[in-house]
């Protein structure tokens, strides 16, 4: 037989632990120390403290198991002469044929000049998986036996690769400041371990792109000690989530257009690195994070100065700042204002506001006043834009507290 | 391993697909154009199509989320209609973002209009996440459109020579197979943006396709229905079946957005969720419990004769019989236990002599007689279990002086068999203490009536592998001590459990029980219980323990309740062991009962019996440091029984610890695990160095590797603690473990080494450093040192582990490795009892 030059592949995923069973008695016991001895004399057992089942002995992967995105696919490539022939000139390649691109793992794409037999050719592959989804190994030898013959044969072994997590992000504008154009972001960013395994978190950071600078919010300083805000539990189960807080502050040098950015801003992206059993390591980057700058679409409106407390049936002034945020287009705007259950305007409506030029922007004196007490809530501005006949509606642009006028108002 | 799948199953899938693209308004800008002008051969073209599909199919769904507005950008635009050899890099960008952008493009452009800018405080309101596209490893360089390009362009020319060739294979169905779940992958991350932005056109899409998940042996509704693939009608048949059942995915993004009204079709992306999670190759975090299936329970044939034909369970018995009367009284009894009242026995016996007909001579030694009369009350009253018994003691009450007997009573048995009796227990105590010559009817149900629930476990797995494997001749060559072969006593037993034959011993222990009136069929009968009885039940579930039949002795288990049944106290019984007091159960009982649970899959109730069993030591511990007895009673203790006593108890709760840590370690609790084996170390003060470098090698399975090193070095200052050999092992064997968790296998191999340099003898580190040179790729070398391992000390080192990993190598080592796996089976089968676990060897 010609065709016995078998080739076999095991993934190499990290050794596991044995584990034991411990069955103890006591000495009074009937089986007095026979039991304590078996388990003395059983090499997986930790020696002196039998009883702890997590043993010392390292046994190696029994199944394929999971591989996920990021993580470092191993495997272990012999080729065996089964035959009493030498065989030459022998070339084993291993590619990785992943849904988009083939990958060749081998070390050496060099032949080996001889093989004789019962002698094999050991190749462990390293391959940093980067695609979800389906993947074949295929490993292909080709050799040519004693009689000159050219020989060729593949094997394929398909694996899935799976999202080991799901990572969803949140933006907070800080934006109550209203002296401020340049307005800082919060990020919260939630990472949930989507495995089967426990996964230690080593590093979850935020690279922000140029035009940020940004501090990571997720320790705590004690005593100069710096601790972490998820305490002492340092991995996350299978579908825990862990929740990541990112302070961005625009760097000087942008932040005085970021009054006038527009659409999407790239934030940066997040970079996770993590282990899991004995060390196996795994290593994710988000793709960029974007964000629409807050609420400004084409038209921002902004508050330059309101009070915080105003008397009932009482009119108060706001001064508002209306700023033109597209790029190329001068605005002809019209000003509406809708009265709201409680916040009544005073003034014409329908006011032409005239042209504003792109990035130039207008202060607009508006008086109004409200009927209910409490927290009132500014709404119902609304600007039209005669150009393109769209409407922009601004509403909760800010709260007054409306108390009664038989309240003092202080200051 | 690899499906195959009809050859033009891709095509037919677009073809599917397009009447779903339909809905959307740009039905051309998919798959078709894309492929058909891909001018390269027919397996690239197949190779390369999902990809074109996949942008298809994405650009779809924007086209459609955007109609709705009219306002598209106009890099989607472009992109949509281009042509796509050019514009792949480009594209390729996109499926990297988009899946991003897109649920905000969408809603940002909307915003430039009224409506939506209140959407879009809304979203802020609602305090929403929005998933984020993980995009790739960082390896990838961060300008990802131009490097997948070039990726891309590089794949292509590969795929299409690829192409030729897997055509000439019979796999080639598996490239189709890749292909399509490619496609499918991408249709879950456009699925995913109609997440944040509803939109039925959406859901029809992502109904559709068979997502990426499917394993080789989940092929997909595709593969499941290749019937209606049969040209031409395929469309419209493949439309409807995929929005029934839901299909396993991967989606990309897995979690379905909270906050918004979902529309029903959304409800599919549920269905995916939890088939992602109940996906094959996904393992439940209870799956590491061992799960044994039930064994068989039928009685043997021989047992049921025994049972089933008085004639013949007399003549058997008596066989028992002769077996125990061969022996004298002491090597039936317990040796370990302290004196157990033999006296008293002895005065019973004979009276269960002259009532139990259906003894076979009446001249046995004590101990039978004891059990024979136990079989003989319970068979002749059923439903007032103690009574009898009482009443027979009562009339040689008078005989005995309790309190001479309480005084004599030995120290070292009040020790270790104080247990403190739950409420209703203690109540019943005390009714049988104040009326002992009265009958104290006790509730059935508060009885222990336990008996064999099955009989079937003996047999020999190695032989069984050897009949098959190596044929009959080999296979009469093991021999393995069986339970008739020795002794019917607890020496014998003895025997059977230290030369590893424990499925014999737990034979044996059956047999002593079907003696004592608690065989097969005598669960649920009344019966009585001695020291002994109890100690033999403790054996024969200890020993199913170890056997892993953990179905098993839950059964038998069963009967025993708590453990904290009248029945199982000494007091119950004033005339057997006067003054005796305690629980006959053995603290290690206890452990085992509660162990148990956590096999059979209920570490929660492992836990809860632990705490009980904790709370009892706890207060034991109290009592004697209060100057009281362990049971709370004013007593007079020596101090140096005190000290012996608070020793005795607090090593009690050091093992309770222990189990509980493992208990939490099993559920995977890691924090509280080690939490409870530092409480541990306090109890066992002299296993510090062992339980620090433990609770070190729960960190490296965690993967933090920092505090593992951390908890090394605290191993490395109280290494004292042990001799110098172990101690300068123990430093070795965890730096060794630093290095591996560190990927380092040379360095951890070089540590194994070294320990192998001083302790030439040590099994772990000779298989470990085997081990480390298997992922150097030094599989020969490993080979070696593993099978000079084993052949050095058989006896020692033939161990599970041990031969898991030889026989993994054999497997890839060569198509011979069914030989050498015989050939381990060879000397198994003469070093091994029949507790061997065969699976090992990977023969079956």
């Amino acid at each position: 037989m010609w065709e016995v030059f078998l080739k076999e592949v095991m993934r190499l995923t990290k050794p596991t632990l044995f584990t034991n069973i411990p069955v103890t008695c006591e000495e009074k016991d009937l089986p007095g120390d026979l039991f304590n001895q078996l388990m003395r004399d059983d090499p997986s057992t930790v020696n002196g403290a039998e009883i702890l089942m997590l043993g010392e002995m390292l046994t190696l992967p029994q199944n394929f198991g999971n591989i996920f995105l990021g993580e470092t696919f191993s495997s272990y490539i012999s080729v065996h002469n089964d035959s009493n022939q030498v065989v030459k000139d022998i070339l084993v390649k291993a590619d990785l044929q992943t849904s988009s691109q083939r990958l060749n793992l081998s070390a050496s794409n060099a032949a080996v000049a001889e093989l004789k037999p019962d002698c094999c050719i050991d190749d462990v592959i390293h391959h940093e998986v980067k695609e979800i989804g389906t993947h074949i190994l295929v490993c292909a030898v080709s050799y040519t036996t004693q009689g000159g013959e050219k020989m060729y044969f593949r094997k394929f072994f398909k694996f899935q690769v799976l999202k080991p997590l799901d990572v969803k992000t949140k933006f907070y504008n800080a934006e109550s400041d209203l002296s401020s154009v340049t307005d800082e972001v919060f990020l919260e960013a939630q990472i949930q371990n989507i495995t089967t395994s426990p996964m230690f978190m080593e590093k979850v950071s935020l690279e922000p792109s140029i035009m940020y600078n940004v501090a990571e919010l997720n320790s705590v300083s004690q005593a100069g000690e710096c601790l972490t805000t998820f305490g002492s539990r340092a991995y996350l189960q299978p579908m825990d989530t862990r929740q990541y807080l990112y302070c961005l502050k625009p760097k000087k040098e942008f932040a005085e257009k970021a009054g006038i950015i527009k659409g999407v801003t790239v934030i940066g992206k997040l970079d996770i690195v993590w282990k899991t059993n004995l060390g196996e390591r795994g290593r994710l980057q988000t793709s960029q994070l974007q964000r629409m700058a807050p609420g400004y679409g084409d038209v921002r409106l902004s508050l330059e100065a309101i009070p915080d407390t105003v008397n009932l049936e009482e009119p108060f002034h706001i001064t508002c700042k209306i700023t033109n945020c597209s790029s190329e287009r001068t605005m002809d705007l019209v000003l509406e204002m809708c009265n709201t259950n409680s916040i009544h305007w005073c003034g014409i409506s329908g006011r032409q506001l005239g042209k504003l030029h792109p990035s130039s922007s207008l202060c607009l004196a508006l008086t109004l006043l409200s009927s209910v007490q409490g927290l009132q809530s500014v709404s119902g501005l609304r600007l039209t834009d005669t150009f393109l006949k769209r409407t922009y509606e601004y509403d909760d642009i800010a709260q007054v507290c409306v108390v009664s006028s038989a309240i003092k108002v202080e200051s | 391993m690899l499906v195959r799948m009809p050859r033009k199953r891709l095509g037919e899938r677009a073809q599917a697909q397009r009447p779903q693209e339909g809905h959307g308004p740009v039905p051309t800008s998919g798959l078709r154009p894309t492929s058909a002008q891909c001018p390269v051969a027919a397996a690239a073209e197949r190779l390369r199509s999902p990809r074109g599909r996949w942008q298809g199919t994405m650009e779809n769904a924007h086209s459609a989320e955007q109609s709705g507005t009219g306002d598209s950008r106009p890099a989607k635009g472009q992109a949509g209609s281009s042509a796509p050899q050019g514009e792949q890099g480009h594209l390729l960008y996109h499926e990297e973002t988009i899946d991003l952008g897109g649920d905000e493009f969408g809603s940002e452009e909307n915003e430039t209009t009224s409506e939506d800018s209140n959407n879009f405080v809304d979203k802020l309101n609602e305090h929403m996440m929005e998933s984020v596209l993980i995009s790739d490893s960082p390896n990838n360089s961060e300008d990802d459109a131009g490097d997948l390009s070039c990726l891309r362009d590089v794949g292509d020319p590969a795929g299409g020579s690829a192409g030729p060739r897997l055509e000439s294979l019979e796999d080639e169905g598996a490239v189709d197979t890749l292909s399509k779940d490619s496609g499918s992958d991408g249709e879950g991350a456009s699925e995913d943006i109609s997440g944040t932005t509803p939109d039925p056109e959406h859901s029809q899409v992502t109904g559709v396709p068979a997502l990426g998940e499917e394993g080789a042996e989940d092929p997909g509704p595709g593969d499941r229905s290749p019937g209606p693939e049969g040209p031409g009608g395929a469309a419209p048949l493949r439309q409807s079946p995929p929005h029934e059942e839901p299909i396993p995915v991967c989606t990309i993004f897995s979690q379905p957005l909270p906050a918004h009204s979902q529309p029903p079709p959304l409800l599919l992306r549920d269905g995916f969720e939890s088939q992602m999670v109940k996906s094959p190759s996904f393992s439940g975090a209870s799956e590491t419990v061992a799960k044994t299936p039930p064994q068989a329970v039928q009685p043997s044939p021989s047992l049921s004769k025994f049972f089933g034909d008085p004639a013949s369970t007399n003549s058997l018995a008596s066989d028992f019989f002769d077996s125990f009367t061969t022996s004298t009284f002491i090597s039936v009894s317990n040796p370990n236990a302290g004196s157990s009242a033999p006296e008293n026995l002895s005065s019973l016996s004979t009276a269960g002599g002259e009532r139990s007909p259906g003894a076979a001579e009446p001249s046995h030694s004590p101990g039978m007689e004891k059990s024979e009369a136990g079989v003989s009350t319970a068979s002749l009253e059923i439903s007032q279990s103690p009574k009898p018994f009482s009443q027979i003691q009562a009339v040689f009450a008078g005989s005995e002086d309790p309190f001479a007997t309480a005084l004599s009573m030995s120290e070292t048995d009040r020790r270790s068999d104080a247990w403190l009796p739950g409420e209703a227990t203690r109540n019943i105590l005390i009714s049988v203490a104040t009326q002992q010559y009265s009958t104290v009817f006790v509730d059935k149900e508060s009885l222990t009536m336990p008996g064999l629930k099955f009989d079937n476990i003996q047999g020999d797995a190695v032989k069984d592998l050897m009949l098959r494997f190596l044929g009959e001749r080999a296979a009469a060559k093991r021999q393995v001590l069986h339970a008739e072969s020795v002794e019917q006593t607890f020496v014998g037993l003895k025997q059977l459990i230290s030369c590893k034959n424990w499925r014999a011993a737990v034979d044996l222990c059956g047999r002593l029980l079907t003696a004592h009136g608690q065989g097969y069929g005598k669960s649920g009968l009344p019966t009585s219980h001695t020291a002994d009885s109890v100690q033999l039940w403790f054996v024969r579930l200890a020993l199913l323990v170890k056997l892993g039949l953990f179905q098993n002795a839950e059964m038998e288990f069963e009967a025993f309740g708590n453990l904290d049944q009248p029945d199982l106290y000494y007091e119950y019984y004033p005339h057997v062991y006067p003054g005796r007091r305690g629980s006959m159960v053995p603290f290690s009982m206890r452990i085992l009962h509660a162990e148990l649970q956590q096999y059979l899959g209920n570490p929660q109730e492992t836990l809860d019996r632990l705490h009980r069993v904790k709370a009892v030591c706890s207060k034991i511990l109290t009592n004697l440091e209060q100057g009281l007895a362990e049971d709370g009673t004013m007593s007079s203790i020596t101090p140096e029984n005190r000290q012996a006593s608070i020793q005795l108890w607090g090593s009690r709760l050091g093992r309770v610890m222990c189990s509980m840590a493992n208990c939490l370690l099993l559920m995977k609790d890691y924090v509280l695990a080690v939490d409870a084996y530092h409480t541990a170390i306090q109890h066992c003060p002299e296993q510090e160095p062992q339980l620090l470098s433990g609770i070190g090698r729960i960190f490296l399975q965690i993967g933090d590797i920092k505090t593992a090193e951390k908890y090394f070095q605290d191993v490395e200052k109280v290494t004292h603690k042990l001799d110098g050999l172990q101690g300068k092992t123990m430093v070795l064997m965890n730096r060794a473990f630093l290095h591996l968790g560190q990927n380092n296998f040379a360095e951890a191999h070089r540590f194994f080494t070294e320990i192998l340099r001083i302790d030439p003898t040590n099994a772990v580190a000779n298989n470990n450093a085997a081990v480390c040179l298997l992922y150097r790729g030094k599989l020969k070398e490993s080979l070696r040192q593993l099978e000079a391992m084993v052949r050095r000390d058989p006896k020692h080192y033939l161990h599970e582990s041990v031969l898991f990993n030889l026989t993994t190598m054999y497997e890839l080592e060569s198509s011979r490795s069914m030989q050498k796996k015989q050939a381990l089976l060879e000397a198994v089968a003469g070093k091994e009892g029949d507790s061997f676990n065969t699976q090992c060897l990977k023969l079956a």
